[in-house]
C-alpha cells in the first residue's frame, strides 16, 4: 500500500514538475543508488529511519542507556527524515543486543584481565597475523578454542564476517559446489560468492531437500562440462539470527556424510548459547565436533567481545594460515578483544574456578524457555526453536512492526524489529534476545508490556498449529536433555506458568546449584519468580476477551489508534496506553464512535472483574478472536498449505504472503 | 518410424496436391483458349457449359489433341522430366539437412542414481601445505615502544613488522583512554550498528573523522578488510563499471568480485594506461548506447603491496575529464602523508570534493583495528543501509572507537584539543590523555616521520645485497624489498624467509636482540600476486640509532644468504 501511494506520488510529482523532480545529483554521474533501493530509501525507510541505529550510551547490559533523539526534519519524500540526539538517556530494558551470556558489561574475571592484556600488548597489534601481529594472546586464545569445543586445531579472525567471507572462498572455489541454506545470512552469501564455486540453495532447514539436490548435483555434475564436482560444502547455521532456529543438525550431518559432501557450520549465535555447557549446535544436537569438517563461530555475541573462529582438523586450519586472506591481510584482533574472549571461554569452562560458567548457560536456556512459553501462550507467532535465545515475533506489516517499535521505547523496551533489506516486504518481524543477565523480574515485566503491546498492535494471529508444533518439539528436546519422565510432564503452559522445571528432574538437580549460581540467582531477586508469575497469570486473562467476539469494532479502534501512532511518531497514544482502561475509550471517543467507546468499556470491566471464573470466557473469547484475528487472513481467501508438522514455517509464511 | 511414416504421408499428399493443381490450371486454359472465339460463350455453371468444356477438355487431352500423353511426351517430354526433377529439389530441399535427432534417454532409474553417488570421490577439502611454505610468526609477548618481547627470545627485538606508524597502538594515552572505555562500555557492542549496537562513541568517531576530512559525513566498519570489500559491492553492482590498478590489495578484489561489476584493470600507476582504458570503455559504451551508469576507478594511496603512492593529481584530472567517481584507499597513508595526515589526497594536493569516497584502515597510523569511509552524506548514508559488513556484522568495539577518537586529537594536536575532548568522551580519561599525548599534533610529528622515512629509504637505496627496494625514494613507510636476481616464488620466499630469521635471531648489541621484519605472503585465490618481498615499516618510534641498526642488520642477514 504504502509503496503504491509512494508510486503514485513520484508519478505526480513528475507530472506537475517534470524538471525539478529528484536530481541525480552531479551532472554527468549515475546516481550512487539504485531506482529501486532510491524509491525504498526515500518513500519507506525515509519516515521510519528512527527505528534503528538508535545509539546507546553504556555497556549493553541487561539495561541500558538509549540516547533519546528527535527529528529536527520530516522526511519530505525525497529525503530521509533527520533526527538528532538530545544530549538525554533513558534507561531502557535491553531486549536486542546479543549478550547471551551476560558478559558485556564489565565483569569482575574477564575485565581486569582485558586491562591488563592491554597495558602489556597495547591497543592494537596493528599489523596482520603473519607480519607482526601475533601475540601471546592469540596463541593462547586459539588453544583454548580448540579445547573447548573438542577439535584439534583453530584459528581466530578479527571479525565475524570476515570469517566467513574470507575463509568460504580460500576452501572452495570453480568447480566446487556450495550448498547454502536459503535464510543463510549475508556473510556467507558474501563468501560464496567471492569463491566462484557454484551456488545451490536448498530450502531452511529441510535436510531431505538437501539430499534431494545433493543426488541430482553429484550426478549431473559441473553445468555445461557435467564433469564431477571437485568437491561440495554444504553450509548451514547453528542457529538462525532471523528466524531463531537452531539447524537440523543431526539429519544435515548424516545426509551430507552420505554424500561425502563436506560440512561448514556456522555457530555465530549458538556458540556459548546452545547445549548444556555451551558449546553449541553440536553438543545440543549430540553430534560429534569431529564430524564436523570446519567449525565457525563468532565471539561478538556469547563473550562479549569481537572477532571469529575456524576450528577443525589440523590439516585445514593449517592451510586456513597459509592463505586465509583475513589472516594473511587483516589486521590482527586487538589483543585486549582477544582477551575478553579467552577469560569468557575460562568461565564458561569452568577454568576459573567457580560454577559461574554453568550456571550462566543455564540462567539463558531458562530464561529463554521461559519467556518463549509466555510468548506462546499469550497467543504470539514467535519462531525459533526452545533453548535458543533469539525469538522473532512475527508482526508482518510494516506498520506493525514500525508502531511496535516506537511504543516499545516509549515504555522503556528495546527490541529489535527487523524490515525490508533483512527480510522480505511481507514478513517483518520483532526480535527479542534473551541473556543471562536478565532476572525473572525483568522478563515479567517485559512480558506484561509485549502483552498489551500485541493487543494495541494488533499481534495475536492463530497461533494453534505453531503451538502444537512447539509443544512436540518441547517434549522431543526435554527428552533428549532431562530424560523420559521429564518429558513425560513437559508442556508449554507449564513452562510458561514455572509449574514444570526441567532441571528438577536432573539427577543431583539441588547439587548441581552450586555456590555460584546461588549468589546469581539471589541477585537477580530470586523470589521475583513466583510474584512474577502471579502477576503475569492475572494480566493473562484480559488479553483474549479484547480480541474477543465483540472485537471488530474495537480492533477498528485500535487500528485507528496505530494509524496516529505511526503519524505521530507514538507520541500520545502511549501515554494512554499506561492505564489499561483507557486507551480503546481514548482512541474510540476521538473518532466519535460512542456506541463503540461503550461497548469496549463493557468489556474491560468485564475482563478485569473476572478472576479465576472467567477463564472458560477467556477460552471463549479465544475461539471467538480467532474469527476475528484470522479475519484478517480469511477476508483474502487464502489456503492454507503444510506438508507436515515440521514445515510451521513455511505454512506461516504462505499464510503471511497470501494475506 | 513413427515421424518417417507421417514424413512420407505427407510428401505423397504434397505430390497429389501439386498434381491437382497442374490439372485446375490446365483445364482453365483449355477453357480460355476455347472461348478465343466469336461465338458465345454459355457459363460454366449450366450443364451445356460443363459439357462444352469436357468435350474441349477431351479435343485437348484425347487422342489427337495436344496434351493427350503420347503426344505431349513425343513432343515435350523433357517437361516431365524437368518436372519430376524439380519435385525432387524440392523434396530435398524441404528436409531437414542430415540432423540427427537425439533419441529422448530413459531418466536414470535410483540404483544408477546411488551407484553414481557412491563412485563419486572429492577432492580432499584443503591440499596439503608443503612444509616450507608452513611457518610460525613471532610471538610477541610485550610491547615496549618500538620494541617488542617475543617469546623465546631473551632480548627485546625491534619491531619494524607492525604499521603502528605513529605510535599510537602501545601509546600510554590511548592505552589509558581505552582501559576507561573498557570500564564503562565493556568490549564488545554485542549487536550490529542498526541494533542497538550503535554507541555514542561511534556517533562521536564518526562526527571527529567527518570534521578531520572536511567531508559531510563518515561512516565506521568493524574491520579493515571488510571496509572496502563492502562500499564497493555497495556503490556499484553487475551494470556498472569498475577501473582499478592491476596490483590492489586483496581486500579491493574481493569488493569488485562480490560486486560482480565491469571490471578493467589498469597498468600499475600508469595513468596513461588508465586513459587509455577509459577511453575504450567510453567508445564501448557509445557504440552500445548503454544507459549511464555508475563509473568507479579504484585506488590506493599507498600500495599496501609495493609500498608506492598512486599519482592522484594526475589520475583526479582524468576522473573529471571523463565524469568518473574516484575512490582512494588511504589505509597506509592515514594518518602519515600531507601536512595534516589527511593522506595521500591532502600530499598531492586535492580537495576534499575532487574525491568521491576515501576509505581506510584504523589499523595503522590509528592503533586501533576497524575501517572508516569518508564522502557525501548521500555516499556514506547508502552504506548504511547497502553494506554489509556495516549492516550485517557487529559493531566496533567501543574502546576502539576510543583509541580512533583519541587518534585525531592527538593528530589535531596540542593539550587543549585533549582537554576538550575529556568531558565529552567521559569515563574520566582527561587528565590521562593529558599526559600521554600532550605534545604532538601533526604539524610536529609528521614531518618527523617523513624524515625518518626518507632518511632510512636513501640509506637501504645505497644498497642491499641481493635486494631491491621497490619505489626507490617514494614518501612511503611502507618497504617492499624484492630479490634483485629473481628464481622462482618458493624459492625466493624461502630465501626471504631466511633473513627474516637471521634477522631476528642475531642480536644487534646494545640489549636488542634483533629485528623483527615480515615476509610478505599472498593467497592462493588470489589472482595477480606480486612477487614475495620483504616487508619492513618505518616507525615515528624508531631513533636514529634504531635505523641504522635496522638497516645494518638487513645488510648482515642478506649478505649472508644471498652471498653466492
Amino acid at each position: 500500500m504504502c509503496m503504491l501511494f509512494g508510486r503514485l506520488r513520484d508519478i505526480l510529482g513528475w507530472l506537475l514538475n517534470p524538471f525539478s523532480h529528484h536530481k541525480t545529483g552531479k551532472e554527468g554521474y549515475a546516481h550512487i543508488r539504485d531506482p529501486s533501493e532510491d524509491f525504498y530509501l526515500r518513500r519507506m525507510y525515509g519516515r521510519i529511519v528512527d527505528c534503528w541505529n538508535r545509539p546507546i550510551c553504556s555497556a549493553p547490559d541487561a539495561w541500558f542507556d538509549v540516547m533519546e533523539r528527535k527529528r529536527t526534519k520530516e522526511p519530505s519524500g525525497q529525503d530521509v527524515a533527520e533526527i538528532t540526539c538530545t544530549g538525554a538517556s533513558t534507561r531502557c530494558l535491553n531486549l536486542a543486543s546479543y549478550n547471551y551470556l551476560g558478559f558485556a558489561a564489565s565483569d569482575p574475571y574477564c575485565t581486569p584481565r582485558v586491562i591488563d592484556t592491554i597495558g602489556q600488548l597495547g591497543v592494537s597489534s596493528s599489523s596482520p597475523r603473519i607480519l607482526g601481529g601475533t601475540t601471546v594472546a592469540h596463541t593462547e586464545l586459539e588453544e583454548l578454542v580448540a579445547e573447548y569445543l573438542g577439535v584439534e586445531s583453530a584459528i581466530t579472525y578479527g571479525m565475524g564476517f570476515a570469517t566467513n567471507s574470507s575463509t568460504i572462498p580460500a576452501l572452495v572455489g570453480k568447480g566446487c559446489l556450495i550448498m547454502s541454506d536459503s535464510l543463510n545470512h549475508s556473510s556467507i552469501v558474501a563468501g560464496a560468492r567471492q569463491s566462484g564455486a557454484k551456488i545451490k540453495v536448498f530450502r531452511h532447514n529441510d535436510a531431505k531437500h538437501l539430499d534431494a539436490l545433493l543426488r541430482q548435483s553429484i550426478v549431473e555434475g559441473q553445468p555445461r562440462s557435467h564433469r564431477p564436482w571437485k568437491k561440495v560444502l554444504v553450509i548451514v547455521e547453528g542457529v538462525y539470527s532471523m528466524e531463531g532456529e537452531t539447524c537440523n543438525l543431526k539429519e544435515v550431518v548424516e545426509v551430507s556424510k552420505r554424500h561425502k559432501a563436506y560440512i561448514y557450520l556456522d555457530e555465530a549465535h549458538s556458540i556459548g548459547a546452545l547445549g548444556p555447557t555451551g558449546r553449541g549446535c553440536c553438543e545440543h544436537w549430540g553430534v560429534d565436533p569431529r564430524d564436523i569438517d570446519i567449525m565457525m563461530g563468532t565471539f561478538t555475541k556469547s563473550f562479549g567481545s569481537c572477532g571469529g573462529y575456524i576450528a577443525g582438523k589440523k590439516p585445514v586450519i593449517d592451510f586456513l594460515r597459509r592463505h586465509s586472506p583475513a589472516h594473511l591481510y587483516a589486521c590482527a584482533m586487538a589483543p585486549g578483544c582477544v582477551k575478553q574472549v579467552t577469560a569468557a571461554l575460562q568461565v564458561v569452562m569452568g577454568l576459573d574456578g567457580t560454577g559461574r560458567g554453568a550456571a550462566k548457560v543455564r540462567e539463558l536456556h531458562d530464561n529463554a524457555n521461559y519467556v518463549r512459553a509466555r510468548l506462546l501462550e499469550m497467543g504470539l507467532e514467535v519462531l525459533g526453536s526452545w533453548d535458543s535465545p533469539v525469538m522473532p515475533i512475527m508482526t508482518y506489516s510494516p506498520a506493525k512492526m514500525v508502531a511496535l517499535s516506537r511504543m516499545l521505547l516509549e515504555r522503556r523496551m528495546a527490541m529489535v524489529i527487523v524490515g525490508f533489506p533483512a527480510t522480505p516486504l511481507l514478513l517483518t518481524r520483532s526480535r527479542i534476545c534473551i541473556s543471562a543477565a536478565h532476572s525473572r523480574a525483568d522478563m515479567d515485566w517485559a512480558l506484561e508490556q509485549l502483552e498489551e503491546m500485541a493487543e494495541l498492535c494488533d499481534l495475536r494471529f492463530n497461533n494453534t498449529r505453531l503451538k502444537a508444533h512447539m509443544e512436540a518439539a518441547l517434549v522431543d528436546h526435554v527428552r533428549r536433555h532431562f530424560g523420559e519422565a521429564a518429558a513425560a510432564a513437559a508442556s508449554v503452559a507449564g513452562l510458561a506458568s514455572g509449574a514444570f522445571d526441567p532441571y528438577s528432574y536432573l539427577p543431583g538437580a539441588k547439587k548441581a546449584l552450586t555456590a555460584g549460581s546461588k549468589a546469581a540467582q539471589q541477585d537477580k531477586e530470586k523470589d521475583g519468580r513466583k510474584h512474577g508469575h502471579a502477576a503475569a497469570s492475572s494480566s493473562g486473562q484480559q488479553q483474549p476477551a479484547g480480541s474477543g467476539p465483540a472485537s471488530p469494532q474495537a480492533k477498528r479502534a485500535r487500528k485507528d489508534s496505530l494509524a496516529s501512532s505511526i503519524s505521530a511518531n507514538g507520541n500520545g497514544v502511549a501515554h494512554h496506553h499506561q492505564q489499561p482502561q483507557e486507551p480503546a475509550v481514548v482512541v474510540a471517543t476521538a473518532n466519535g464512535h460512542g456506541a463503540i467507546t461503550a461497548e469496549v468499556e463493557v468489556q474491560m470491566t468485564a475482563t478485569s472483574s473476572g478472576g479465576k471464573g472467567s477463564k472458560g470466557a477467556a477460552a471463549n473469547g479465544k475461539a471467538g478472536g480467532k474469527g476475528g484475528a484470522n479475519g484478517f487472513h480469511r477476508g483474502s481467501g487464502h489456503v492454507v498449505v503444510t506438508k507436515g508438522s515440521s514445515d510451521v514455517k513455511a505454512f506461516i509464511r504462505t499464510e503471511a504472503l497470501v494475506s | 518410424m513413427r515421424r518417417q511414416a507421417a514424413q512420407r504421408l505427407g510428401v505423397a499428399a504434397g505430390l497429389a496436391l501439386l498434381a491437382a493443381v497442374i490439372f485446375a490450371v490446365l483445364l482453365v486454359s483449355a477453357h480460355a483458349q476455347a472461348s478465343d472465339g466469336n461465338e458465345p460463350i454459355p457459363t460454366l455453371l449450366s450443364f451445356a457449359g460443363i459439357a462444352r468444356a469436357f468435350r474441349e477438355f477431351w479435343a485437348i487431352v484425347g487422342p489427337g489433341g495436344k496434351l493427350h500423353p503420347a503426344y505431349f511426351l513425343e513432343h515435350k517430354g523433357h517437361l516431365v522430366i524437368e518436372a519430376a526433377l524439380i519435385v525432387v529439389i524440392v523434396y530435398l530441399a524441404l528436409q531437414h539437412s542430415f540432423k540427427v535427432h537425439p533419441r529422448a534417454e530413459d531418466p536414470l532409474t535410483d540404483k544408477e542414481i546411488d551407484q553414481l553417488c557412491k563412485e563419486w570421490t572429492p577432492e580432499p577439502l584443503v591440499p596439503a601445505v608443503p612444509e616450507a611454505e608452513q611457518f610460525e610468526p613471532a610471538v610477541i609477548t610485550g610491547v615496549d615502544g618500538p620494541y617488542v618481547s617475543v617469546q623465546g627470545r631473551k632480548e627485546r627485538v625491534l619491531q619494524m613488522a607492525a604499521s603502528n606508524y605513529l605510535g599510537m597502538a602501545a601509546d600510554r594515552g590511548a592505552k589509558d583512554a581505552s582501559v576507561a572505555a573498557v570500564d564503562k562500555y565493556g568490549v564488545g557492542s554485542c549487536g550490529p550498528r542498526g541494533f542497538y549496537g550503535t554507541i555514542d562513541v561511534h556517533l562521536e568517531l564518526e562526527e571527529e573523522l567527518a570534521r578531520f576530512y572536511g567531508t559531510e559525513a563518515a561512516i565506521l566498519y568493524s574491520y579493515d578488510v571488510a571496509t572496502i570489500a563492502s562500499i564497493i559491492p555497495a556503490v556499484t553492482n553487475r551494470k556498472d563499471i569498475i577501473v582499478c590498478d592491476e596490483f590492489c590489495s586483496y581486500a579491493v578484489q574481493a569488493g569488485y568480485t562480490v560486486s560482480r561489476s565491469r571490471l578493467r584493470t589498469f597498468k600499475h600507476n600508469d595513468v596513461a594506461d588508465l586513459e587509455r582504458v577509459i577511453q575504450q570503455l567510453e567508445a564501448e559504451e557509445k557504440a552500445k548506447r548503454r544507459p549511464l551508469c555508475r563509473k568507479l576507478i579504484i585506488v590506493e594511496g599507498i600500495y599496501a603491496n609495493y609500498g608506492d603512492l598512486a599519482p592522484l593529481d594526475r589520475i583526479a584530472t582524468i576522473k573529471e575529464k571523463y565524469k568518473y567517481r574516484l575512490m582512494v584507499d588511504e589505509s597506509h597513508a592515514f594518518g602519515v602523508l600531507g601536512a595534516t595526515g589527511r593522506g595521500a589526497c591532502e600530499h598531492f594536493g586535492l580537495k576534499p570534493e575532487q574525491v568521491d569516497i576515501i576509505a581506510a584502515s584504523m589499523s595503522h597510523a590509528m592503533g586501533s583495528v576497524g575501517g572508516f569511509c569518508v564522502g557525501d552524506r548521500t555516499i556514506v548514508d547508502h552504506q548504511r543501509l547497502s553494506g554489509s559488513g556495516y549492516c550485517f556484522s557487529a559493531s566496533l568495539p567501543p574502546y576502539l572507537a576510543v583509541a580512533g577518537i583519541n587518534f585525531l586529537r592527538h593528530l589535531r594536536g596540542g593539550a587543549a584539543a585533549a582537554a576538550a575532548g575529556a568531558g565529552a568522551s567521559g569515563g574520566g580519561s582527561g587528565q590521562q590523555q593529558q599526559q600521554g599525548s600532550g605534545s604532538g599534533g601533526a604539524g610536529e610529528v609528521l614531518p618527523k616521520l617523513h624524515t625518518k622515512i626518507r632518511a632510512f629509504r636513501t640509506d637501504l637505496m645505497r644498497g642491499v645485497p641481493g635486494l631491491k627496494l621497490y619505489g626507490g625514494g617514494v614518501l612511503s613507510p611502507v618497504l617492499h624489498l624484492h630479490v634483485a636476481k629473481p628464481t622462482s616464488e618458493a624459492a625466493d620466499a624461502a630465501a626471504l624467509r631466511r633473513v627474516a630469521d637471521l634477522m631476528l635471531t642475531s642480536g644487534c648489541g646494545g640489549g636488542v636482540g634483533g629485528v623483527l621484519v615480515g615476509v610478505s605472503q599472498y593467497a592462493a585465490i588470489e589472482q595477480r600476486r606480486p612477487p614475495p618481498s620483504l616487508v619492513m615499516f618505518v616507525t615515528l618510534g624508531l631513533g636514529d640509532k634504531e635505523l641504522a641498526l635496522a638497516a645494518a642488520s638487513l645488510r648482515k642477514a642478506a649478505k649472508e644468504v644471498f652471498k653466492q
